[in-house]
């Protein structure tokens, strides 16, 4: 008797667990966090699905700090908001230009919030990004997940979560940048338009374009399953268009501490995916759509490392590689150094396929 | 106390006592004094921890505490249970069960405890071999990080920063923190079994190798700022993980945890067994263990409290 008395004390403690139960019943389920605005007027929207309507609510609230803003919209919803299920966090353009983690702050904080989801910038205003997937039957979160990967897989994003960001913002060797997105032109779906490049914790006002947001992270060493890139090739008065789709690539940086030089040696094997003059057989023709493709790159690497050393934004982690591998010409006010570097790039690209055609 | 152990239940009993609540912390205050230097520090320690092991295994027979020395190790080791459980009992207040009162879960921590102090020795000596496979499970998923390592956050080695590399290597000695249970152990190896040699040094490997994948990985996982801020850098890297069969990969380890935490409670009874109770009969072993384990949980809660 005194034994079972025993066993059931021990099982009602052991129901302890109910404290802390979270039922998604009893909850709205944010998929979809936008931020706009800056300390002490922070504006957030949180979309969640409506499973009766079968779309996704937005509820809109003001506060002085992201917490606060969602306690605020926690008043005007009828159960309370729940980030456990969180998959992306849109920012406006105006809003990164202050340092971005006090807006991240609380999603690092509580255990409960996810931190391998996706965070973008967007071209002003958040409001609309949110908005438009309003009408979706899946999640509104989803949406921008499934949109921001399948751009990393096409090497224009670099591929970044919350964690792997949070991670580069208490880094001085090395900046983020982040996805950057706009509306189309009918204001019905959200556009790749590029990379925003940040410098420490802020946006510096920069958007590498897709073009030069794959260049970049080519520069990085970090091609995805497809980066593709198409020129003309110009042949007898002819113009031909030209894709190839880079299969691998080798970096090597040499670094001279002296002159503060850095040569950066790449060497780019490719297939072509698209050339319809064909004859790529033939030696002449072979040699010439590879010294066409090299030229290009080498033209867009230098572009690209110009215009990240301008806006003194070291995305490549230069400042990380420095500061491991040659100590002495490593400075604490990192960013100051890199924009004083001397980089020089070279590119040779190699054709190691050709399709299924030759 | 009358039982003898196999090599395996040995190393398996020395291993619980030496993982546990530390394997979670310890890394963040080692990569703070030591910063890029951390884990060749590490390394250095554990090559301090193997020629411990080698000199307790040649001088254990030699090893007598006397009356003083025993309260005071009993002392020493009621509060490093007190603490570890009120630590466990704070960790999973703040990443678990953050409504569910402190004391319910001090409580069900030092219930199992309690329990396990009171059964028969054979049933505590095989209760770790329930998580062996916890322990690979453990490394499995930390390796699920491996992608987003950052290999030069190793570099630059710092060989002549003297500094660093002592505090660094006091630092490194909590992974190690236990050790002093083999000396309490080694007498019960069955007479005819022999641990030098071989036994020993595959002990060392795997013990090393379980701490260092953990220094290596915090180090190459947080930048060296945000580290700082990370005070259970190896939860905070589980968190970070993807997989499709659970939400958060951490919880599930905070119960393993846990589990660890109450094994240290139970080697409470061989400490009392050891130290204390070797020529006394098995009731008043039995009445102490139970005054100890009580005397533990207030200990716990109290230290749980003032946490707070």
């Amino acid at each position: 008797m005194y034994r079972k008395g025993i066993m059931l004390l021990l099982s009602m403690l052991l129901l302890a667990g109910c404290w802390d139960e979270r039922l998604y019943k009893n909850a709205s389920v944010v998929t979809l966090v936008g931020v706009d605005g800056y300390i002490g007027a922070y504006k957030g929207y949180y979309a969640y699905p409506n499973t009766a309507a079968q779309q996704n609510e937005v509820i809109e609230a003001d506060g002085i700090s992201p917490r606060d803003v969602r306690n605020q919209a926690n008043l005007k919803v009828e159960q309370t908001l729940d980030l456990s299920e969180l998959s992306t966090i849109l920012v406006s353009d105006q809003t990164v230009r202050e340092p971005l983690y006090d807006i991240l702050d609380i999603y690092f904080r509580d255990p409960q919030n996810p931190i391998s989801i996706k965070i973008a910038v967007t071209e002003g205003d958040v409001k609309p990004f949110i908005e438009l997937t309003k009408d979706l039957a899946g999640g509104a979160g989803g949406y921008y997940e499934r949109f921001m990967e399948s751009t990393e897989e096409n090497t224009i994003f670099p591929k970044l979560d919350l964690q792997t960001v949070g991670s580069m913002l208490f880094e001085q060797t090395i900046d983020i940048a982040l996805p950057y997105i706009q509306l189309s032109e009918d204001k019905k779906h959200a556009v790749a338009a590029g990379v925003a490049l940040f410098s420490g914790q802020t946006f510096t006002g920069t958007i590498l374009t897709p073009k030069q947001s794959l260049t970049m992270l080519l520069l990085m060493n970090q091609p995805s399953k497809q980066a593709r890139m198409s020129y003309m090739w110009k042949h007898d008065g002819k113009s031909m268009p030209i894709t190839a789709d880079v299969i691998h690539i080798k970096r090597q940086w040499t670094v001279n501490e002296e002159l503060k030089r850095i040569d950066m040696d790449y060497l780019i094997e490719v297939e072509i995916e698209e050339f319809a003059h064909d004859h790529l057989y033939k030696d002449p023709v072979f040699k010439e759509v590879q010294q066409l493709i090299q030229d290009h790159l080498q033209g867009e690497f230098e572009e690209v490392l110009r215009i990240l050393q301008g806006q003194q934004s070291d995305t490549l982690g230069i400042g990380r590689y420095i500061r491991a591998y040659h100590p002495k010409m490593f400075q604490k006010d990192w960013h100051a150094v890199y924009a004083s570097l001397q980089l020089v790039p070279s590119v040779q690209v190699k054709i190691i396929r050709t399709g299924v055609l030759r | 106390m009358n039982f003898s152990l196999s090599k395996a239940q040995f190393f398996l009993l020395l291993f619980i006592i030496q993982t546990g609540v530390v394997y979670i912390a310890f890394q963040t205050p080692l990569i703070i004094y030591s910063q890029h230097s951390a884990w060749y520090v590490f390394f250095l320690a554990s090559i301090f921890h193997y020629g411990l092991l080698l000199f307790f295994e040649r001088y254990y027979q030699f090893f007598f505490l006397n009356g003083f020395f025993r309260w005071v190790y009993l002392i020493y080791w009621l509060l490093i249970t007190a603490v570890l459980i009120a630590y466990m009992g704070y960790v999973l207040a703040s990443w678990v069960l953050p409504r569910t009162p402190e004391w319910i879960v001090v409580m069900m921590i030092v219930g199992l405890s309690l329990y396990a102090n009171l059964v028969r020795p054979e049933t505590i000596i095989n209760i770790g071999v329930m998580l062996i496979p916890i322990i690979f499970l453990f490394v499995i998923f930390l390796m699920l990080a491996i992608p987003d390592l950052t290999w030069s956050n190793l570099f630059p080695v710092e060989w002549n920063n003297t500094r660093q590399i002592m505090a660094g290597m006091i630092h490194s000695m909590y992974a190690f923190f236990g050790i002093e249970m083999y000396l309490l152990y080694r007498p019960f190896l069955k007479q005819d079994l022999q641990v030098k040699g071989k036994p020993l040094l595959i002990y060392q490997l795997v013990i090393f190798i379980f701490y260092f994948i953990s220094v290596v990985f915090t180090q190459m996982f947080f930048a060296l700022e945000e580290v700082q801020l990370i005070p259970e850098p190896i939860m905070y890297i589980l968190k970070s993980q993807e997989v499709n069969f659970v939400k958060r990969l951490d919880i599930f380890f905070h119960l393993y945890l846990a589990f660890l935490v109450h094994c240290y409670g139970h080697d409470l009874r061989f400490v009392l067994s050891c130290a204390l109770f070797v020529k006394k009969t098995e009731a008043s072993e039995t009445k102490y263990c139970f005054f100890s384990s009580s005397l533990s949980h207030p200990a716990a809660i109290c230290h749980a409290i003032s946490a707070h």
